[in-house]
């Protein structure tokens, strides 16, 4: 027998208070006697004879502390027992993702028989408490912790898989966050606590996970796991091939032809025929070609796609015998134009600026002096500003800025101390902007220039001790990058990083991609930067069949999660209050593309964690705990009851 | 027989009034009285009845010889005859309040005793003297002769009152100056005295004659029934004892009372008290015609 909260058992300290208690409640009825002589010599030659005969042959003081001491020990919430009518917390984690759509060899899908397993598990912890929660790439409670088993069975029968990738870590952390808090913490006691005087007994979790899954799990990265896990496998077929990458690339040529890339891979034990379709906005593009993959074997696949432009890739590899999975045998991607970048450049000559900004490809600048930049106007006609040594009070909202020589007074409002030839100390090699710059020619060698301190809503991109040579900033409607110089002033702009820097820095200003949308996995994050003055924003399923009002976030960004169906999606949105405007399209590609999802075959354990095989389970929990309190409390009831009678009667 | 409880009912019946001439207290030495009387007295002298012969000496009176004997043997003796005296009883009652608790009355049940002891003693030419005492002697009546001073006796007893708290020492005490001589004394008493009472017994015994003890208790002291938790107050000193009434505290009762009866069983022997135990739970006329007559007290 365990002890649900020990610290009740303190309360037995009210022993010796209620035979306190006893001695000083006893209800003497006076009676008039003779002599009290013979009395008094009894009554010592009792307590001489027997000094405990007593209180042991005092039936209502003996009642009073048994009950007493049932009363503390129910506080202290014994357990023993059998499995039933105990308040353990069974959490069940069932894999929704897309491995679950798998067929088995009588027709259902593992799903289904998911379904039917944790249906069984109900039944298994009758009396207990249970939460469903499903996890594939998301994670989603679908009922919170209750005794009310039959909530359970309701939230499993609207049970379905989806098509994103398993994500047992969150859902494996979410069931320790919530075990934990369910978690009883023990007493602590003086030989509990460490020299610094921290508790060292860990709570006490009376909770067990199960996890309904197919195995297909990837490996648990957390510390050790202090729950048991007891792993339902699901499914036993192995016999599936699939897309496992598609990925393009532009060719260097003017005509921007594209290379595709696909890879399929058998993951199941026999030799798999099929063919591979290739299709270019819907039509096909080449042959289709046959393929044998052994057991285990991938092969990879490129294809040539002549001429540029914005145009839907459509891949499908069509196995000759039904697979096991069919949503990782088609995929998508989507090849554009990128668009050009309309660049404002505001400011003094600069010879060497303007040859850096005149070689690059898709940018087109217009020169415009300070006195015609138009603050309300400036976000809808350029994507980035460049200013170069002069530069306004307040710049213009919703368009990204490169500040060159010039001080940003939104952000630095105070002077700058001059520093001469700073030593740079570090620079963010990682920062899109930096990856193919070399700041050497930077170092030491600027003649004059005013460092920016760093503070709220700026980051260091390049530093020296006195402060940021190179920082990005950004706050509220307005970001840019900083140049803490005059480029003039350093051989910065004789070096090839220079035209590197600028464009990379107009590039992630304006927020253009590259033209190639190779596609996000399903529940991962779509987020769209549409510019400022979007009224309204539309995502439809790759069916058409359903929409979605996108909320639009400041700037113009447009966020949320790509849905459970596979294929290409659309996001659509307007800019201005005229519902007659013209609709803005971006086409997002949703894609399986996950090596673990088609490897279908189910695994005996999750890796890192130790479970417990079906077989073993009921040895290895035994018996398990049931709360005895209320029993204790019934004869404790019982014997005040008895103890009253006892006390009346005499 | 009259019932031990009747409080309103005369102390003695005719019945047993008339049952009383018949009786006698025996004393196992002969008193001796002021007066020639009914009772015969180991003093040897003028009377009656003849008791025994012994050797003449000069000075004897020669109207006591016994000349059959001359005759017959030639040797000459005296007649002794057995002097008829007057004998004292003094009753001496408890009359403390301790005598008035227990169920069923011990006071009563007192009084019944004294009466009829007094009565028989009166019946019996006795002269009889009443004693009361509780905290100190109260003598509350003279002494009296004759079957006519039975009523009076007997109404005495039933307009007496329990006093205060005992002191069994200085009465006696007090009783033992002023007994007269020879006589006997009845101590009617509970003996629930908490100064002891080894010394009163020692002194009732040093008075001159002859002592008996009635020892009286309740059937309540010496079978206590109650149950539960009680505090016993003493009915004279107003002292208590908190006693929860279980059979092992029963059970050591009982024994520290028979060592009680036994110590003052034995204090009787040793100071030649003839001592009587008696329950109220016994009708008084049996513990006079059974029990005192068993005992070889009265005949």
């Amino acid at each position: 027998m365990s002890w649900g909260a020990p610290q009740m058992l303190w309360f037995l300290l009210l022993i010796p208070a209620v035979l306190l208690l006893w001695f000083l409640k006893i209800r003497r009825t006076e009676k008039i006697v003779a002599s009290t002589i013979l009395w008094r010599r009894a009554l010592q030659d009792e307590r001489v004879r027997s000094p405990f005969q007593r209180l042991l042959k005092n039936l209502v003081l003996l009642l009073q502390l048994i009950a007493v001491l049932l009363a503390v020990l129910a506080l202290a919430a014994p357990e023993s027992g059998s499995q039933r009518f105990t308040s353990r917390l069974n959490l069940i984690l069932v894999d929704t993702s897309a491995s679950m759509n798998s067929v088995e060899a009588d027709g259902r899908t593992r799903i289904e028989l998911a379904r039917e397993r944790v249906d069984e598990i109900i039944d298994e912890i009758a009396g207990e408490r249970g939460m469903v929660v499903r996890f594939s790439s998301r994670v989603e409670p679908m009922t919170s912790v209750t005794s009310d088993l039959e909530l359970l069975r309701k939230a499993v029968q609207g049970l379905s898989a989806g098509s994103g990738v398993s994500h047992i870590n969150d859902a494996l952390e979410l069931a320790l966050s919530i075990a934990k808090q369910d978690s009883v913490v023990p007493m602590m006691d003086s030989d509990s606590i460490s020299e610094e005087g921290e508790e060292v007994l860990p709570p006490q979790i009376d909770a067990r996970i199960y996890v309904v899954s197919d195995g297909a799990l990837p490996h648990w990265s957390g510390d050790s796991f202090p729950i048991p896990v007891l792993l339902h496998s699901i499914g036993d077929a192995s016999a599936n091939s699939g897309i496992v990458a598609l990925a393009a690339r532009r060719e260097f040529s003017e005509e921007g032809d594209l290379r595709v890339v696909v890879e399929i891979r058998n993951t199941g034990d026999e030799m798999i025929s099929g063919l591979l379709n290739l299709r270019l906005d819907g039509n096909p593009v080449a042959e289709a070609v046959q393929k044998d993959l052994e057991g285990g074997g991938r092969w990879t696949r490129s294809f040539a796609l002549q001429g540029g432009g914005k145009h839907q890739i459509e891949v499908h590899w069509n196995p000759d015998e039904t697979d096991a999975l069919p949503d990782d045998n088609s995929a998508w991607l989507i090849a554009s134009q990128p668009r050009s970048i309309r660049v404002a450049r505001v400011g003094k000559k600069n010879f060497l600026l303007d040859d850096a900004l005149s070689v690059l490809p898709s940018v087109v600048v217009e020169s415009i002096s300070l006195a015609e930049v138009d603050p309300d106007t400036a976000a809808d006609e350029f994507d980035v500003m460049v200013w170069d040594r002069e530069i306004p009070d307040q710049l213009p909202p919703g368009v990204g800025h490169l500040v060159i020589g010039a001080r940003p007074l939104q952000f630095w409002p105070d002077e700058i101390e001059m520093v001469s030839q700073p030593v740079l100390v570090a620079w963010q090699k990682d920062d899109p902007v930096l990856r193919f710059s070399q700041l050497n020619a930077i170092d030491g060698t600027v003649v004059e220039t005013y460092p920016f301190p760093l503070r709220p809503g700026v980051s260091a991109m390049a530093e020296c001790r006195e402060g940021a040579l190179l920082a990005r900033f950004n706050l509220g409607d307005v970001r840019g990058i900083a140049v803490a110089f005059d480029v003039l002033a350093s051989p910065w702009p004789l070096t090839p990083s220079f035209p590197f820097f600028v464009e990379a820095a107009l590039r992630d200003l304006a927020r253009v991609s590259s033209g190639i949308e190779s596609g996000i996995r399903s529940g991962d994050l779509i987020e769209i930067f549409a510019g400022a003055g979007v009224s309204r924003a539309v995502l439809t399923d790759p069916s058409g069949e359903q929409e979605v009002e996108i909320p639009v976030l400041p700037e113009g960004v447009l966020r949320t999660s790509a849905g459970d169906q596979l294929g290409i999606h659309t996001m659509r949105w307007r800019k201005g209050k005229d519902p007659d405007s013209e609709w803005i399209q971006q086409l997002i590609p949703v894609n399986l593309l996950s090596p673990e999802e088609s490897s279908i075959e189910p695994k005996p354990s999750i890796g890192g964690i130790t479970t417990v095989p079906e077989r073993d389970q009921e040895g290895f929990w035994g018996d398990a705990r049931s709360e005895l309190w209320p029993w204790f409390l019934a004869t404790a009831l019982f014997l005040m009851m008895l103890e009253w009678v006892v006390f009346h009667r005499r | 027989m009259s019932e031990p409880g009747d409080a309103e009912e005369p102390l003695l019946d005719e019945d047993f009034l008339a049952r009383c001439g018949r009786l006698a207290l025996l004393s196992r030495k002969v008193v001796q009285g002021k007066l020639r009387g009914e009772k015969r007295s180991r003093r040897r002298g003028m009377s009656t009845e003849f008791a025994d012969h012994r050797n003449y000496v000069a000075g004897d009176d020669l109207r006591h010889l016994d000349w059959n004997i001359y005759g017959r043997l030639e040797k000459l003796f005296i007649k002794l005859f057995e002097e008829e005296e007057e004998r004292s009883v003094v009753l001496l009652l408890d009359a403390s309040a301790s005598m008035a608790c227990g169920e069923p009355d011990k006071w009563r049940h007192a009084r019944q005793v004294a009466a009829a002891l007094g009565a028989i003693a009166l019946a019996s030419g006795d002269r009889v003297q009443l004693r009361v005492f509780d905290r100190e002697l109260r003598p509350v009546m003279g002494s009296i002769r004759g079957t006519r001073s039975i009523l009076k006796l007997v109404r005495i007893l039933e307009e007496l009152k329990v006093g205060t708290e005992t002191a069994l020492l200085p009465s006696i005490r007090a009783h033992a100056a002023s007994a007269p001589p020879r006589a006997i004394q009845i101590l009617i008493s509970d003996l629930m005295d908490p100064a002891g009472i080894e010394d009163p017994l020692r002194q009732l015994s040093g008075a001159r004659g002859e002592s008996w003890l009635i020892h009286l208790l309740s059937r309540s002291e010496e079978h206590p029934e109650e149950l539960g938790d009680l505090r016993l107050r003493d009915v004279e000193d107003q002292s208590f004892v908190d006693v929860s009434f279980t059979p092992t505290i029963i059970e050591a009762y009982h024994s520290i009372l028979a060592e009680y009866r036994e110590d003052v069983r034995k204090m009787c022997g040793r100071f030649q008290i003839q001592s009587v135990e008696v329950s109220t739970e016994v009708p008084f006329d049996r513990v006079v015609l059974e029990m005192l007559r068993q005992r070889g007290m009265l005949a």
